[in-house]
Parts: C-alpha cells; sequence; structure tokens
C-alpha cells in the first residue's frame, strides 16, 4: 500500500507476510448471520405489531371496550402542565418516562411493546421507554385504559400504590383516584389482581371489582362500557346521585364538591366532559334544579329555591 | 463493483439474500477486528450481529456512503468498545478508557509463498509484543487493508499518527527477521 518496500530477501518476505497472509479462519460465519436475521426479524416484528395495534386499538376503542381504571386521587399532584421526562432508577436498566395529563384533557400512549394506553385528566402514568426483563411494568395514579399486547413470556403488570393487575394480553380500565373507592373494569381477556393485603382476584370480562385502601370490597357485574365511555369524553349516568357524580369531577378537574342540596337526586343521561367545569356544572344545575356557588376554591351546589 | 451496487439496491428494497452477501463480502474483516478488542467469540458473535443490524437499519441509505468498510469498521469500533465499557462496569472491574489490548488474528501464509512457517510464528510474535494501538492500526491496514486516512477516520486519529504506527510495526518486523 502505501508503504515502500526495499528489494533485499528479507523485505520482500515482511511484504509477503503483510499482503498475502490470510486469516485463520475459525469463526461461525452462519451463527452470526443467523443471529443478525433474528435481530432484524424481530424488530420488524415488533414494528409491525406496533402499527396492527394502533390500527387495532381504534376500532376496539368504539367496538370492544375492555376498560379498567385506576385512580388514586390522593396521590395525583396538582401539576396541570403535560409532562415527559426520562428518569433514570438506580440499579434498572430501563430508562423511565413519566407522563401526566393536563386538567379536563386525555393522553394516548403506546408503550414500547405496542400496548395502548389512553389516561384521564390528571393521571400520572410511569412506564419504561423499552420493556427490558422478564415483566412488563407500568404505574398508574388516576385512571388508565389498557389495551395490553399479548405476550405470554412477558405478564403485564399495572402498579398502584395499594394493589397490582397482571395480565398476558387483555383490554381493562382501572381508576385509582382515590384510593378508598378503587375500581378495575375488565372489558376482554383474563387479568389476575392482587391487592396490598393479599387478597387475589381472577377477573373476567365485564367483571368490576371494588378495592378499598387496599382491600378486595367486591365484584359486580357490569357493562364495561360505562367505565371506558370517559375516552370519548362522557360519562353514562344510569340514575347515578349527584354526589357520586361529584366524586368523579372532583376526580376528573381537580376541585372540590361539596352538595349542600339536591346530592341524592338520580340523573340519567350522557354526561359530556368535554368542555370546562363551568359548562359540566350548568348542564347539572339545569338537570338537578340546584345552582353552584364558588366559595374559597370549594364549589357548592345549593339548593336553587 | 457493480454486484455491490446491485447489491445495495436489493437490499434497499428489503432483499435479505441480497443482504446475506453483503455480510459474508465484510463478515471476516469486522469479526476479527471486533474479536481482536473483545477476544470473546460470543462477545464478538454479539457485537458483530448488532454491527449488521445497524446495517439492516440504513439499508436505504447504504448507495450514499462513500466507503462501506470504513463506516462499517467505525461501527464495529464503537460498538465494541462500548460492549467491554459496558462489561467492565457489570461485573466491577475497574473502568477502562479505552482498549486494554487488541489481540491480532492468526494469520498463515500461501504454501508457494517465500516465507516459512517459522519465519511467520515470529512475525506473529513481534506483532504481539506491540502496543495496542499499534497492533490495532496494522490490522486495519493489513488485514482489512484500509487505506490509512480511513484507518484515521475509524479510530479518530490523525493521519501523521497511523502512519507513526505503521512505520513502528514495520521497524518491529523487519528487526524480528534480522535476528532470524
Amino acid at each position: 500500500m502505501q508503504y515502500n518496500y526495499g528489494e533485499s530477501l528479507k523485505d520482500l518476505k515482511i511484504k509477503s507476510f503483510v499482503e498475502d497472509s490470510i486469516i485463520k479462519n475459525n469463526m461461525d460465519i452462519s451463527a452470526i448471520k443467523q443471529k443478525t436475521f433474528q435481530k432484524i426479524h424481530e424488530e420488524e416484528r415488533r414494528n409491525k405489531r406496533h402499527r396492527m395495534m394502533t390500527i387495532v386499538a381504534v376500532a376496539a376503542s368504539i367496538l370492544l371496550m375492555v376498560g379498567v381504571g385506576i385512580g388514586i386521587f390522593a396521590n395525583i399532584d396538582r401539576e396541570s402542565n403535560r409532562q415527559f421526562s426520562a428518569l433514570s432508577w438506580t440499579g434498572e436498566t430501563e430508562v423511565m418516562q413519566s407522563l401526566k395529563v393536563p386538567v379536563g384533557e386525555r393522553s394516548t400512549v403506546i408503550l414500547s411493546d405496542g400496548t395502548k394506553v389512553v389516561a384521564n385528566s390528571r393521571t400520572e402514568l410511569i412506564y419504561p421507554k423499552n420493556f427490558k426483563g422478564d415483566t412488563r411494568e407500568v404505574t398508574v395514579h388516576g385512571e388508565a385504559y389498557f389495551e395490553v399486547a399479548h405476550d405470554t413470556e412477558h405478564p403485564f403488570i399495572v402498579k398502584t400504590d395499594k394493589f397490582n393487575v397482571k395480565v398476558l394480553g387483555t383490554r381493562f380500565n382501572i381508576s385509582n383516584y382515590d384510593v378508598s373507592t378503587s375500581n378495575v373494569v375488565l372489558v376482554q381477556g383474563a387479568v389476575e389482581l392482587k391487592t396490598q393485603n393479599a387478597d387475589v382476584v381472577r377477573m373476567r370480562p365485564t367483571d368490576k371489582v371494588d378495592i378499598s385502601n387496599g382491600m378486595f370490597k367486591s365484584k359486580t357485574q357490569v357493562n364495561p362500557e360505562d367505565y371506558i365511555s370517559w375516552m370519548d369524553g362522557f360519562i353514562n349516568l344510569h340514575g347515578e346521585t349527584i354526589k357520586q357524580i361529584a366524586k368523579r369531577l372532583e376526580h376528573h378537574y381537580g376541585v372540590e364538591i361539596i352538595c349542600d342540596a339536591g346530592g341524592n337526586t338520580p340523573l340519567y343521561g350522557k354526561l359530556s366532559l368535554q368542555g370546562s367545569l363551568d359548562n359540566v356544572l350548568t348542564v347539572i344545575n339545569t338537570m338537578a334544579n340546584v345552582k353552584t356557588i364558588k366559595k374559597d376554591h370549594v364549589i357548592h351546589l345549593v339548593s336553587n329555591d | 463493483m457493480e454486484d455491490l451496487a446491485r447489491e445495495l439496491l436489493l437490499i434497499a428494497n428489503g432483499n435479505e439474500l441480497a443482504f446475506n452477501e453483503f455480510m459474508n463480502r465484510y463478515m471476516e474483516g469486522i469479526y476479527y477486528h471486533v474479536y481482536g478488542i473483545l477476544s470473546n467469540k460470543e462477545m464478538t458473535e454479539e457485537v458483530v450481529s448488532d454491527v449488521f443490524l445497524e446495517a439492516w437499519r440504513n439499508r436505504k441509505k447504504l448507495t450514499e456512503i462513500e466507503n462501506l468498510k470504513t463506516w462499517l469498521n467505525t461501527i464495529a469500533y464503537r460498538k465494541a468498545v462500548s460492549y467491554l465499557r459496558k462489561e467492565k462496569i457489570s461485573t466491577n472491574l475497574v473502568p477502562i478508557d479505552s482498549i486494554v489490548d487488541f489481540h491480532f488474528p492468526e494469520t498463515t501464509t500461501p504454501l508457494d509463498s517465500i516465507i516459512s512457517n517459522e519465519e511467520v510464528t515470529a512475525l506473529h510474535e513481534a506483532i504481539d509484543e506491540l502496543p495496542p494501538k499499534c497492533k490495532h492500526v496494522f490490522f486495519l491496514a493489513k488485514i482489512e487493508k484500509l487505506p490509512y486516512a480511513q484507518i484515521a477516520k475509524v479510530l479518530d486519529l490523525s493521519l501523521a499518527t497511523v502512519n507513526y504506527h505503521i512505520g513502528a510495526a514495520m521497524n518491529a518486523l523487519r528487526k524480528k527477521m534480522s535476528q532470524g
């Protein structure tokens, strides 16, 4: 190459060594190529599933709907900005991301395994940028709907302060805004729920499990659609009392509402949560014949008469 | 060269057979480059497959790359060093800032060559005694047959440094041959 060799035999020998040398080859070329193609195919599968899940998710949110809502109201901080931040946890190789949904909004996240998560107003979701290890784990404070990508070898676990939900591939809604009245609603598939005091509950589609302060309270059959309609911006009312609805509005908008009058009035129909809190309260005022008074950041519902 | 151009177009369209050929073409040099740094078969296979995975990810852009050998060797070098660094940290060894040693592959010359097997062995002994960086440069120049300017790019060295290492290596070989 650029090196100038002399004419001596010594130089010719060195030249021969340098230019004619062949590596004594003992590498396993087919093993390496196989490994490379494996990695390529794995990556392509993941990308494909990612695209598929997005399409399925859109269709499913209209048709099938499995919702699990986890809301832990007490733990939601008042932060109203949507924040994506990368926290590096010691001892973990997973880079964690956190999502905080602003008041009155919803956010959809597709996780690295293709799982779709729709997070409701004021919900905090913590998840790894890329799932590594034997299980896929995320943490929720607030309310979120999950469509978990099927992967039997890597169980998906939703953690909350007071209970965990373990799934293989399914749709469900978790609400844990309030630790004393949290619930999980299963839309499709199967999940196993384990509370803080080790109560284990297996759930089937349309099951709703209520959990209070880390204790299993009850399992009932519900119409899952009522528990995931928030994704479409409304809640279905089947005679819930104003008191119960006020609780949901508190979680959704991060306010305090006290029912001084009309608290037991049942309401029916659809209540839109698309607009501001004032708009929603105006609707309730008309339906329940009450009026709202704001006092020291607390909203009072008082008799109209 | 026309074969390569056609191969790259096929690869850009996602043709795995063409990519298989592409790997055959570059495998040996990349493998022994990475092996030189890691000195471990399993680790080397892992890193080399990552290098080619990276090439596949960039398959649409391969035709625009000026010198594929330089490009692949640069990726191989970076991946091997970062793998080594991770490995050292996870096994609680003292972190290293660069390569501790470079393992030069064993070679042989054709039977009709003017150099004897004994002389080849002696020259390998001389190479083994060279400083790691010098061996590394010599490997890329003589085994991978990269031009000096390209070696400078791969290892992020100045051309003068590359020349210096080649000169040092050749002097060591000369000295060894004079002894014998």
